[in-house]
């Protein structure tokens, strides 16, 4: 009963302060939010699933003698998100600079950079990719804790990715896990896009401009649905993949 | 042939685990206390940490390969889950091994036909089988069991006991269960602050109860 209770709270808490008040202000969102929402789950999921392996792999690392080292990817978690954006664009604009300075090689990479991936899809999904990556080695890391799969499959002669997809596998709830929670945390990433790849608009850019342009009740009412629509899949999709 | 384990030392923290030697012919069980250094003893034979010493399997020495490559199948007190079907692991292992042409043979054995086709939602006892069924598709030079039968029931474990008895492969096998040890081993291990203190040969003593016991249940 206590444990009801306490949840019971907390969820009340969470649904009066980011559903049920601020629907009083409910709009419907302007133009543009369905391409949004398409394109977040799109590249939310593929930024998701793309950042299982180096999870599991950090997390297998973890358990051994690299342990600090794979802390590293909790570095997109410590620092704020606008930092990771800040980051990334001082890492992707290097060629640009040396560009300047003469070495000639950096130019077509300074171009494609500039072509391809900053305030480009590639971009979002570089960003999405890196902001996954705390989570997806956080949940495995806590998975292998529990459970000794690779030393089984390494007895069975599994090594490589062939040890890292069996693996990947055989933690079935915890690969579930991480990627639903990657790909909903991926609706939430405004900072990192905001400086890094702020277009195609993404939910939460669309979110922030609704808000800046057209004020509370349309980013209101962009917001409750996105809540909604993701809150549904993220179900749907965990039951399924859990079967 | 015999697993043979010389001169093995292993450090973790504190802990340090050194036996002389061990000669695994038949089923050797290793019986003691918690903190005893048994699963760490599997551990350092296994490959799974760096241990100094001997490991020699199937008449080489493995000491220096990584895990993989030692030929030792570990089996543990928690079983995994399949990583897929049951089916397209067990092919999946077997063809690792070149060992295709036996899967049904050890499917049949282990009385897996009915879940070859499932992906999820095996009990404990039959993900341990499933995990035994592809350790025996590796035909490895010994087996490493660490508790195997521990979340089993009394008929699964009976099952799964028989069937380690019928190996005819080194077993090193470490238990909490001084009956089991009865029901099962050559000879049985006694493990203390990270050494063997004695190996004496089994007497079927165990035998009486466990038959006992399955009348019982069955």
């Amino acid at each position: 009963m206590t444990n009801a209770a306490i949840a019971g709270v907390a969820i009340a808490i969470v649904i009066l302060l980011l559903v049920a008040l601020p629907a009083v202000y409910f709009e419907p969102p302007p133009p543009g939010f369905l391409e949004s929402v398409l394109l977040t789950a799109a590249f939310g999921g593929l930024a998701a699933a793309i950042a299982l392996t180096p999870g599991l792999a950090a997390a297998m690392l973890a358990r051994k003698r690299w342990s600090a080292l794979a802390q590293v990817l909790y570095i997109p978690a410590v620092v704020p998100p606008t930092s990771v954006g800040v980051l990334l664009l001082a890492s992707f604009y290097i060629p640009r600079s040396l560009c300047i300075e003469g070495v000639e090689w950096s130019c077509g990479v300074a171009a494609f950079v500039s072509g391809h991936v900053v305030n480009k899809p590639l971009g979002i999904l570089i960003a999405m990719t890196i902001m996954a990556l705390p989570l997806t080695f956080s949940i495995y890391d806590g998975a292998l804790r529990e459970e000794r799969a690779e030393v089984f499959l390494k007895s069975l002669g599994y090594s490589g990715l062939r040890l890292l997809f069996a693996m990947m596998r055989s933690l079935k709830t915890a690969t579930v896990s991480a990627f639903v929670f990657a790909w909903v945390r991926s609706f939430g990433e405004l900072g990192v896009l905001l400086v890094f790849a702020s277009y195609p608009p993404t939910a939460s850019i669309y979110i922030y401009n609704v808000w800046l342009i057209y004020g509370v009740g349309p980013a209101v009412g962009a917001s409750l649905t996105v809540v909604a629509v993701v809150f549904a899949v993220a179900y749907v999709v965990r039951r399924w993949l859990s079967r | 042939m015999a697993l043979e384990i010389e001169k093995l030392e292993l450090k973790r923290g504190s802990f340090h685990l050194r036996v002389d030697r061990l000669e695994v012919n038949s089923i050797v069980v290793v019986v003691g206390r918690n903190g005893s250094g048994k699963t760490t003893l599997l551990d350092a034979v296994a490959g799974v940490y760096r241990a100094s010493g001997r490991v020699v399997a199937c008449g080489r020495d493995v000491s220096s390969l990584p895990q993989e490559k030692r030929g030792l199948a570990y089996i543990q007190s928690i079983p995994i889950e399949p990583p897929g079907r049951v089916d397209k692991f067990l092919r999946d292992v077997a063809k690792l091994h070149g060992t295709e042409n036996q899967i049904g043979e050890v499917v049949t054995q282990l009385g897996l036909g009915h879940i070859l086709a499932r992906a999820s939602g095996f009990s404990t006892g039959q993900r341990q089988l499933i995990n035994l069924a592809a350790a025996l598709l590796t035909k490895p030079c010994a087996f490493l069991m660490d508790e195997p039968t521990s979340h089993l029931d009394w008929i699964n474990k009976k099952k799964f006991l028989d069937i380690v008895k019928s190996l005819e492969k080194p077993v090193l096998y470490v238990t909490h269960d001084p009956l089991e040890a009865m029901y099962i081993a050559n000879s049985i291990c006694v493990m203390d602050n990270g050494q063997l203190k004695k190996c004496i040969p089994n007497t079927p003593g165990g035998l009486e109860i466990y038959k006992r016991a399955e009348e019982l249940l069955t």
